[in-house]
């Protein structure tokens, strides 16, 4: 009898504790209670989320690393169900590949997720309104799509000096870029006034500040 | 099943890690030597699993790559301070041989005891060679892939570790 074959024996009869039953990750991943209040929040979103039925293809390079933004004519209301930020984790456990740009002054977030392209979000709630910011390591590839309406506006503004773009009022839709760069049009949500800006190799977009000047100086607040 | 339980079919991936489970725990309990470990390392495992199944490739062989994830996390148990258990033998009952020579076929029950101290006694990454090759019975490739190493290190410490239990094996011989 060959070694190889009496470690195969061997291991043949080894008696190992009985596996235990393993829940699916869905029914073991409670999504934590304020999230109930961001979905109710967000749902409202949904229901008017568009797609540009008419897209004009007038791509603006803004210069901010991974993100493009359309200009489009027109949007048909759409129905969506998946605000898609991934999946609940936490600061510590995030499967990401940079270190978290941190704004001290939205205090600690309340939500930590992390998508299958390893974008980080992190939602906070500030005076009962939820606050949604994500990053990224910004390459030349888009991450993440802008629609926005005609005449919706879009200003160049600073933050620490740097260019940022800020996206006000009027109908702006985000989609996530995900790893095959298709964009995935269901899953697209009209989003609330949303600010774009890079730290470092960090693309950041903070969406749902009441107003310019607040989202800048959260912006502004970074710590790194 | 693969590609429905890509799709989000959650039956389709209850179905899998029902498939895969006994197997990803045994692994995971070769590594941590502790049951209350091993669960939790696969089941983080499967979760990691599900979620990067998006990333998985069509086609690429699934249970060395969920091993691998297994395996990681299992590792990154090891040093908790929960009790390490070492590996038993089930105890023998009713073993039908079929050969003229049982002897051929099967290792004594005290011979199997004598192995396994020599293998328990093996240096922590040959031991996890071992084990992941002949106990769970995984090709070379799949031990390589499972625990982050290249075939062909696979290859020279499994001739090491074999060596070792040989020579111990002959000692016992003439003791």
């Amino acid at each position: 009898m060959t070694i190889e074959s009496a470690l195969l024996d061997l291991g043949g009869a080894i008696d190992y504790p009985p596996t235990p039953d393993f829940d699916t990750p869905q029914s073991k991943r409670r999504a934590p209670l304020w999230w109930a209040v961001a979905a109710a929040v967000i749902a409202l979103a949904l229901v008017t989320t568009l797609v540009p039925a008419v897209r004009e293809r007038v791509t603006a390079w803004l210069g901010i690393r991974g993100v493009t933004i359309e200009r489009t004519q027109t949007f048909d209301p759409i129905v969506s169900s998946d605000v898609s930020l991934g999946d609940p984790t936490t600061l510590e456990d995030a499967p990401i590949s940079f270190a978290p740009v941190m704004l001290p002054a939205l205090g600690d977030p309340q939500g930590t997720f992390v998508d299958e392209a390893g974008r980080l979000t992190l939602a906070y709630l500030e005076d009962g309104h939820v606050l949604l910011l994500t990053q990224f390591v910004g390459d030349l590839e888009p991450a993440i799509l802008k629609q926005v309406a005609a005449e919706a506006e879009v200003e160049l503004v600073e933050v620490n000096g740097e260019a940022a773009i800020w996206i006000g009022s009027g109908s702006h839709v985000v989609f996530f870029i995900d790893t095959e760069g298709t964009v995935a049009e269901d899953r697209g949500w009209l989003a609330q006034p949303t600010l774009l800006w890079e730290a470092g190799d960090v693309t950041l977009r903070l969406e749902g500040a009441a107003t310019r000047e607040q989202a800048i100086a959260f912006a502004e607040s970074v710590d790194q | 099943m693969i590609d429905a339980a890509r799709a989000g079919d959650e039956g389709a991936y209850a179905a899998l890690i029902r498939r895969y489970s006994d197997l990803a725990f045994r692994a995971a309990y070769l590594v941590t030597r502790n049951s209350a470990d091993a669960e939790d390392a696969c089941q983080e495992a499967f979760a990691k699993a599900y979620r990067a199944l998006l990333r998985f490739r069509v086609g690429a062989p699934f249970r060395p790559w969920l091993l691998r994830i297994v395996t990681n996390e299992a590792r990154n148990r090891m040093r908790s301070n929960r009790r390490h258990e070492n590996l038993r033998i089930r105890a023998v009952s009713g073993i039908h041989v079929l050969d003229a020579d049982p002897a051929d076929r099967i290792l004594t029950e005290e011979a199997r005891r004598s192995l396994l101290v020599a293998v328990e006694d093996l240096a922590l990454q040959d031991r996890e060679i071992i084990t992941y090759r002949f106990f769970l019975d995984l090709s070379v490739a799949e031990t390589a892939q499972a625990l982050s190493i290249a075939e062909g290190t696979v290859k020279s410490r499994l001739a090491r570790a074999l060596s070792r239990l040989s020579e111990h094996i002959v000692e016992e011989e003439h003791s």
